[in-house]
């Protein structure tokens, strides 16, 4: 992942969806996806058309023409994705925390030293050893 | 108009009294407080997060009662402009500009609560959507696993919270104690009970609700940690899931999420002597019930107190 800062896109469910089958057969172009996704959707070619344009725009596609047509792959693997994804979740995390939307088993934020968690670990060690001595 | 700006200065009135009250309750009666098992102190302090607003709203609506008819109207024996006259059938002089700049200002507040929580909201969505696209469902552990090495759980959500794991966590011994955490925190409704009661907070002094605010979702925690323990049948275990988790921190992580303090959580779990769970979910609802019925015995008079205490405000 490299070190860039800003936030992903927004993507629609469409663009969304057609990432997805980047991912799946690495390399296709509109008709190919349009045959994918485009007939179960009840969507025309052009409608996947631009979702790609669009994910281009966006930097999340990239193209090369082969003889007349455009074929796209996907810019970011599936994983850094969802990885940045992550981070810009990370970024509402506070603000969703103080609303009590999210809550995380151990709070990542605050700092709990080595030295500290060796004490913690002691402690739950001698209480395992007095709990199987009973 | 004026009206309207009477009650929502008297509201503000009311539920900052409430506040200071409630702090200092809160504060003499401390050692009492920590010595309840969590989940009675999750109760109580969810409890004093909405109380003022629902005192104040108690108080108001019996105030208002003459205007719906409900006890006799004493307009003809008092001069409108004597003092503040809280009545639907007269339009009272303007209040003063004290009395003005508080309802502007508990408005404003409340506003600016209410934007930011349902802002939450909608990100909250958008957020859980990146996730699910994210992630693979899990049918045995009723959770989302999420492509990272790191592990770390946690519940987003509302009204039914989902529940997310790394793929580090699905992979280690400690999956367990911390689903049951996880899980608790989804049985008993925690999200809800953050979120009405973060709306209550608008209510409260701004001191007070910080630290009221902090102090629940601290001890929701703990009562998770409580909960789990009592399912898994072991303090240890969920003791050492979290100072597991907690080592596993990576350096600047994107994982990062707040909301627990590992130190004070291992302590509690540690200290296993049998704490009280009172007061009940009962009992609350029978104080409340109470504090209504006592209200409405009293309207008239709580509406001259209204009248009176907004009269002391200069109106």
């Amino acid at each position: 992942m490299s070190g860039s800062k800003s936030r992903l896109p927004r993507l629609g469910d469409l663009e969304l969806a057609v990432l997805e089958h980047l991912w799946r057969v690495e390399e296709a172009d509109v008709q190919e996806t349009h045959r994918a996704l485009g007939r179960r959707r009840g969507i025309t070619a052009n409608t996947i058309g631009s979702a790609l344009e669009r994910l281009n725009k966006k930097g999340l596609v990239r193209r090369e023409k082969v003889s007349h047509a455009y074929r796209y792959r996907a810019a970011l693997t599936k994983e850094a994705f969802a990885a940045r994804r992550m981070i810009d979740a990370a970024g509402d995390a506070k603000m969703l925390g103080e609303a009590g939307l999210l809550s995380a088993f151990v709070d990542l934020v605050a700092d709990v030293d080595a030295a500290s968690l060796d004490r913690l670990e002691a402690l739950i060690e001698k209480k395992r050893r007095e709990q199987e001595g009973e | 108009m004026t009206l309207l700006v009477l009650c929502v200065a008297a509201l503000a009135l009311i539920s900052s009294g409430v506040s200071a009250a409630l702090a200092a309750a809160l504060a003499a009666f401390r050692a009492r407080i920590d010595a309840l098992a969590p989940s009675a102190q999750a109760r109580l302090l969810f409890a004093a997060s909405v109380a003022p607003l629902a005192i104040a709203i108690l108080i108001l609506t019996a105030a208002l009662a003459p205007s719906f008819g409900w006890i006799s109207d004493h307009c003809y024996g008092s001069d409108p402009h004597a003092h503040a006259h809280i009545c639907g059938h007269h339009v009272a002089a303007w209040p003063s500009l004290f009395l003005i700049g508080i309802a502007s200002l508990v408005t404003a507040r409340a506003a600016w609560f209410v934007a930011s929580h349902v802002y939450a909201l909608v990100r909250a969505a958008f957020v859980r959507r990146a996730l699910d696209a994210a992630s693979r469902e899990a049918p045995e552990t009723g959770a989302r696993v999420l492509p990272f090495a790191e592990p770390q759980a946690f519940v987003l959500g509302l009204f039914r919270p989902r529940l997310y794991v790394t793929e580090g966590l699905a992979r280690s011994e400690h999956l367990g104690a911390v689903l049951a955490h996880e899980r608790a925190h989804v049985a008993r409704h925690d999200p809800l009970r953050r979120f009405v009661a973060g709306l209550g907070l608008a209510f409260h002094l701004p001191g007070v609700a910080r630290t009221l605010g902090a102090a629940l979702a601290r001890t929701q925690e703990m009562a998770a940690d409580d909960h789990a323990a009592r399912s898994l049948a072991s303090r240890v275990r969920v003791a050492r899931a979290l100072v597991a988790l907690a080592r596993a921190r990576a350096p600047a992580t994107a994982l990062a999420f707040s909301g627990s303090d590992v130190p004070t959580r291992v302590a509690a779990l540690m200290d296993d002597r049998p704490r009280s769970d009172r007061p009940t979910p009962v009992a609350f609802a029978v104080v409340a019930l109470a504090a209504i019925v006592g209200a409405a015995s009293s309207a008239e008079l709580i509406h001259h107190g209204v009248e009176m205490l907004l009269g002391v405000f200069g109106s």
